[in-house]
């Protein structure tokens, strides 16, 4: 959910406790002083079973329905560190951890030394409220790359993403650890350093792992290292790869690298290097699978490239301005610029390869287009800085919301009364939408894409504080509520629905450990 | 100069690559400057008379080698990662394979079934199956820098020469600058001979029943057909203190003779290899070119300086010559002859004066006509429809300083079926590098430091400048083909092959990466 962390509810968290149920076995029915929130609406993950959150005062995991309950997973203890959803959203991985003391008579986190005190990690596969299979993988490596059947999944460090590397003794940079979603199983490999980056053939068979001047192929049946592709030859360069794609026939891997006008293209078949070279070093490297075609866009230079796969010939579309990112259909491309106080947002079409020009009224911060391609949605934001009393400069100083009919070749930016705090489109029968919670709004706008300037307003239960999509074409909202409060929207309907009070679990808490030396 | 190019260089009936290195006949160096107009020493244009001439390059490059090509493949060199690298064609796919070290000369097989290095690092040829890549490695005796291929492939010639800058060099002990290493590629076996001091060139019969290496004094002729190889060493001059050296040696087609073509000199050497027999033949005054006729059986020696063309029987060598006057008032040092061999063309690269002449052969009439600029060098279509003239920067004597051409380099395409009629081209840097199509309608150049592949019509005298990614440093064409090949300058290797027919480039770059795949 794209709700950042500064919309987290304010640490401090003072709850008045009322003499009656829930609250009347609390200690001494008095206040009591919680330093964290109770529940973490960033950290919601979609799945089809319901929305699953962390509760970072209870150290536990809940599972929201849209029926109004709720469950607790049982983690044995452990609490949530982050989450993802598999691709197919029917399961939940979670890399946790708990209070481990290394003298086995402790019990309570009080009760051992700060020195024998330590955390353990494991990552759990969690269905249906409860969790399926528990492994383990080194900790620091936080992020997953699932196989195109969902069976395996890669873990590698994110570095960037990273609010810390957890050290249990020894950490290896170069290692990436490939799990057997069904069995738990992990195979852990050297590939390289700062590995950041994994691709899958089509066909599941192979992965693709980028690291630092290096990529190296395995195979999935036997989590073995099959060929090594270097980046460089030469010991003291560093050739980092910061984006990469397959072509659609899984044949070659197109990789971009941090600040080169270098596109490696590895055969993966005949096990061959070849480097193209552009003109700038790539912001954006997309594979459009229907069209076999690779778009390149620069934030230094105002062309797309687009690249055939049969020869990799190279056709270059002049631009106005820069982009810097690409949003595709099966006919047409979508680019912009969202790095810079740019306003151009161009639809380039793989048949003609014209660009059609749109001038959004403020920098494009973010772009979603609908399923059918017919409208793209930006969330406009302000150019800080106009100091003038025209209507430009009012448009200027604020959030806006740009919509483009790409069938009729028109656009239209409307400003916004607050800062979008999620933004979202939904299309059905009976329309294209664009669904916007504002700032300390308590209501949703719902935009008809077709007549974006008269919003229908969906009043919601409280503030909101982010919006994401379920796995059905429903949305959830979650709100600015202490004890937990998310909402499901139908947008067919405009039925809402509520269930609230999940960030309530074990409000006492304790500081047992979990689970004793030796346990494990 | 770079070495490879010394194993092509003033031998007539080299085998190897000599479509795409006829061009380069004289200028003796690299801003086209003149020998003394007119002279008498013969220098500047004997010296590196029929040698495939490019411009002196990096000896660190990657691609200071010329890479050589079969019909499917292209087979690059890459001394610094002792590796050889195929590149297939038309799919360019790429595959790298260890040699020995240091692979400073790669060439391939008249079959197209095997490419042979010469690794100068461990003193090696590696003998490398074209289709499988599988590798045979075969020593030599140390301090060689060059190699030859005879035509049928089989042998390989090593030697020492001494013009090639070193690089690197087998160290300690002692050297010895009289021998060669004869590596039969089939049999894998190395056979070391003592030919002479300072061999210079070697060349092979028609049929490589015979390979003669040339040093100052010495024709060493070995016969390959033996079980076991030995050279006969035949004394080319009766001056055992100060010999004459050899400047051009052409061998008959049959391996019979052997004509000499000596510095200065009045006549030709005629050595009867199999009889190992000396003798002389008359030539004029100061040779300056010897050259096969296209039919193989005649010989024909330019004396600049007497302007007479001498036309030898090789069936008789002795006997004696047919003699075509030149005109007087031209000096005409070298010829090139039509591939049908019933037209010559003649000119000079050491007078400065920008004229040349056709010489049809069936009348002996010599015309006498004028260029924009003096003459470089010369080379003619494989159809022997059109000529290419490169001339110098520098202007010689009769260039007018108002001409555009005054100062530039500068390129003719003459069409010799339409009243020789030129497109005269001024060029931006000095070509590089030369080869046609197989067919005869298209030739490519490449010029220094200009990404650009030029591409010569020879039907409409037009050309096409095709953009490459970086500076060329070699350009070809497939055997029988006509796609052509640019090697350009990148540290991880780059190659582009154009295909005119459909005038699509593709380019390849970065396949050096490939020596550093692991399994």
């Amino acid at each position: 959910m794209p709700t950042p962390l500064s919309r987290l509810l304010p640490l401090l968290l003072p709850v008045g406790l009322l003499a009656c149920n829930p609250w009347e076995n609390l200690p001494d029915q008095d206040w009591y002083w919680m330093d964290g929130p109770l529940w973490d609406p960033s950290s919601a993950v979609a799945a089809t079973d319901g929305v699953y959150i962390a509760l970072p005062h209870a150290g536990a995991l809940a599972r929201v329905k849209d029926d109004g309950t709720f469950d607790v997973v049982d983690l044995d203890g452990a609490e949530v560190v982050r989450m993802v959803a598999t691709p197919d959203a029917s399961q939940v991985i979670v890399w946790d951890r708990w209070r481990v003391c290394e003298d086995p008579e402790a019990e309570k986190v009080e009760d051992c030394d700060e020195e024998e005190l330590s955390w353990s990690y494991e990552l759990s596969v969690v269905q249906d409220g409860a969790v399926q299979v528990v492994t383990e993988i080194p900790p620091h490596l936080n992020r997953l790359a699932f196989s195109p059947d969902g069976g395996t999944a890669v873990a590698y460090l994110d570095f960037e993403s990273a609010d810390d590397v957890p050290v249990d003794g020894v950490v290896d940079l170069t290692q990436v650890a490939f799990v057997d979603l069904g069995s738990g199983a992990v195979q852990s490999l050297s590939v390289g350093f700062s590995a950041n980056n994994v691709l899958f053939s089509l066909d599941g068979s192979r992965a693709v792992v980028l690291s630092r001047s290096q990529v190296v192929v395995v195979d999935l049946a036997t989590f073995e290292k099959t060929v090594t592709y270097p980046l460089t030859l030469d010991a003291d360069q560093q050739v980092d790869p910061n984006g990469a794609a397959l072509t659609p026939d899984g044949r070659y891997a197109l990789i971009t690298i941090e600040g080169s006008k270098d596109l490696y293209k590895l055969d993966l078949d005949v096990e061959a290097i070849d480097i193209i070279s552009l003109e700038g070093a790539p912001a954006t490297l997309s594979v459009n699978n229907d069209q076999d075609k690779s778009l390149l866009v620069y934030g230094s230079l105002a062309q797309v490239d687009v690249l055939e796969h049969e020869y990799f010939g190279i056709q270059s579309v002049e631009l106005d301005e820069p982009c810097t990112a690409v949003l595709e259909t099966a006919t047409t491309a979508l680019l912009y610029n969202d790095q810079a106080r740019t306003h151009d947002v161009y639809e380039l079409d793989f048949a003609t390869l014209e660009p059609v020009e749109y001038v959004m009224a403020n920098p494009v911060q973010s772009m979603e287009l609908t399923a059918s391609g017919r409208y793209a949605v930006a969330v406009l934001a302000p150019e800080y800085g106009s100091s003038g009393n025209d209507l430009d400069d009012y448009q200027d100083n604020r959030y806006g919301l740009g919509v483009i009919d790409l069938q009729e070749d028109d656009d239209v930016s409307l400003v916004l009364e607050a800062q979008p705090v999620g933004a979202a489109v939904v299309e059905d029968e009976s329309g294209s939408f664009a669904l916007l919670l504002l700032e300390g709004l308590d209501s949703l706008l719902k935009v008809d894409l077709s007549n974006p300037s008269v919003p229908a307003v969906v009043e919601l239960v409280e503030a909101p504080t982010g919006i994401g999509a379920l796995p059905d074409g429903r949305f959830y909202i979650t709100h600015d509520a202490a004890l937990g409060l998310v909402s499901f929207l139908d947008p067919a309907t405009d039925t809402l629905t509520s269930t609230a009070g999940f960030g309530a679990v074990d409000l006492q808490g304790d500081d047992e450990l979990p689970r004793l030396a030796g346990e494990e | 100069m770079t070495r490879q190019l010394l194993a092509l260089l003033a031998l007539a009936t080299t085998v190897a690559c000599s479509a795409d290195m006829s061009l380069y006949k004289g200028a003796d160096d690299s801003d086209g400057s003149w020998a003394d107009g007119g002279s008498t020493d013969g220098q500047g244009d004997g010296a590196a008379a029929d040698g495939g001439a490019t411009a002196p390059e990096d000896e660190d490059s990657f691609f200071s080698l010329a890479p050589a090509a079969t019909t499917a493949y292209v087979f690059v060199a890459n001394p610094d990662r002792d590796t050889v690298t195929r590149v297939a064609v038309p799919s360019l796919a790429v595959i790298t394979t260890e040699v020995g070290d240091h692979p400073i000369a790669v060439a391939t097989t008249s079959d197209y079934t095997k490419a042979v290095t010469f690794n100068e690092g461990d003193d090696s040829v590696s003998v490398i199956d074209a289709e499988t890549l599988a590798v045979s490695d075969v020593a030599v005796r140390a301090n060689m820098n060059a190699m030859a291929m005879s035509p049928d492939g089989r042998f390989v010639i090593c030697w020492h020469d001494q013009d090639v800058d070193e690089e690197e060099s087998s160290e300690g002990g002692a050297q010895s600058f009289n021998e060669v290493s004869v590596v039969d590629t089939e049999a894998l076996t190395h056979a070391p001979l003592v030919v002479g001091f300072n061999p210079r060139a070697v060349q092979f019969s028609a049929d490589s029943s015979l390979a003669v290496v040339v040093s100052d004094a010495y024709l060493a002729v070995v016969d390959l057909s033996a079980e076991e190889l030995s050279p006969e060493r035949i004394a080319v001059s009766d001056d055992l203190v100060d010999p004459p050296e050899a400047e051009e040696v052409l061998l008959t087609p049959d391996g019979r003779f052997a004509f000499v073509r000596q510095f200065g000199a009045t006549e030709l050497v005629v050595v009867d290899l199999a009889e190992q027999v000396v003798d002389h033949v008359a030539v004029g005054s100061n040779p300056t070119d010897l050259d096969l006729l296209p039919d193989g059986q005649r010989a024909v020696a330019v004396a600049r300086d007497s302007h007479e063309l001498w036309i030898y029987d090789l069936a008789d060598p002795f006997a004696d010559a047919q003699v075509v006057d030149m005109p007087d008032t031209e000096t005409l040092g070298s010829v090139l002859m039509s591939p049908d061999g019933s037209r010559g063309l003649l000119y000079s690269t050491a007078s400065g004066v920008s004229h040349y002449a056709s010489w049809e052969l069936e009348s002996d009439e010599i015309t006498v006509r004028a260029l924009v600029k003096p003459v470089q060098s010369m080379g003619i279509s494989p159809t022997g429809e059109t000529a290419l003239v490169f001339h110098p920067k520098d202007n010689g004597v009769d260039v007018d300083p108002t001409s555009p051409f005054y100062d530039q380099w500068a390129l003719s395409m003459i069409d010799l079926t339409d009243d020789f009629f030129s497109n005269p081209l001024r060029l931006p840097a000095e070509p590089s590098g030369y080869a046609n199509s197989a067919d005869g309608n298209q030739g490519f150049f490449i010029m220094e430091e200009v990404p650009y592949l030029e591409v010569l019509h020879y039907e409409s005298l037009l050309y096409d400048e095709i953009e490459l990614a970086s500076a060329p440093i070699h350009v070809g064409v497939l055997p029988e083909s006509t796609l052509a090949w640019v090697s350009q300058d990148h540290p991880l290797g780059r190659m582009s092959f154009f295909d005119p027919a459909t005038e699509v480039l593709q380019t390849i770059t970065g396949f050096e990466l490939n020596s550093g795949i692991e399994h």
